[in-house]
């Protein structure tokens, strides 16, 4: 049910990826915009982390039109239940922008998420608060035109 | 041999051209130096994300785009323990600011396809406008 991921599984590992999330914005040559923890339809089990990153991080956009993915099996630094996996993806707000308006699956994921309340903002810094107020206004915008 | 092995071998024999190329006297052969350096470092970032699959961090693919930002960003966001010695640790002392801010100067001479009308930017293959107007 939209909106359950945030009050029963994110609790789960609330602490671990606000700590992972800290430890990103130590990096001052890449600042950290936005990072959410949200739940996609897919890999229900697994943990995703969402990240708009400035600076030397910068500007590139994937020609492959999906947004850059890693998956982290469990380390001691990160422990995770068995088959359990970290998803990092990671973007800047210049590929932001073009896969919204090209609507790449991997950001409509994200917008869904939001739209569906099935996400945590865990750090914002004032680019970031605008970049998820255009992901919840396009999450809005999806929402009615499927209504 | 593996496939880091083999990425890493690829690096090091791209850095041997390289020094060949400047310690010419003919500047003009310098870009290729350049060039040489950056596919060194590309290569060498790549031997270490393909590396780290042992251990269970997996990308999608390292395809066969030259620029490696995507990948050292995410070299530094390894999930890491404060104070210990283990390989992201390492890694993240590895590729500290410096480091990445140089890698970053290399990766903005890779040769791209400029927008329509637009001359190329500054890049070690292909005429571009700053060398037009000398």
């Amino acid at each position: 049910m939209a909106g359950t991921w945030t009050s029963t599984k994110f609790p789960q590992f609330a602490e671990q990826i606000r700590n992972l999330t800290k430890q990103h914005r130590e990096l001052e040559d890449e600042p950290l915009h936005l990072a959410i923890s949200y739940a996609p339809k897919r890999n229900q089990q697994d943990i995703f982390l969402f990240e708009v990153i400035g600076g030397n991080g910068g500007d590139s956009i994937n020609p492959d039109r999906e947004l850059f993915e890693t998956t982290f099996a469990s380390t001691p630094s990160f422990p995770m239940a068995a088959g359990q996996q970290l998803h990092l993806v990671l973007t800047n707000q210049r590929e932001l922008d073009v896969a919204l308006s090209e609507r790449w699956p991997s950001v409509c994921e994200v917008v869904d998420a939001i739209r569906s309340n099935d996400y945590r903002k865990l750090y914002a810094d004032k680019t970031g608060g605008q970049i998820l107020k255009h992901l919840s206004e396009a999450g809005h915008m999806e929402g009615a035109a499927r209504e | 041999m593996n496939e880091s092995l083999a990425w890493l071998s690829q690096a090091l024999s791209d850095r041997s051209a390289a020094d060949g190329f400047i310690g010419d006297t003919d500047s003009t052969r310098w870009c290729h130096a350049v060039a040489k350096y950056q596919q060194t470092v590309e290569k060498a970032i790549k031997a270490i994300v393909v590396a780290l699959r042992e251990v269970g961090v997996r990308t999608k693919s390292i395809g066969y785009t030259h620029p490696i930002e995507p990948f050292v960003s995410i070299l530094v966001r390894l999930p890491r323990a404060a104070g210990t010695r283990d390989i992201t640790s390492h890694l993240s002392r590895l590729l500290d600011e410096s480091t990445r801010a140089s890698i970053n100067s290399l990766e903005v001479l890779i040769p791209r396809q400029p927008p329509p009308g637009q001359p190329h930017h500054k890049n070690t293959e292909y005429p571009f406008q700053d060398s037009q107007n000398q």
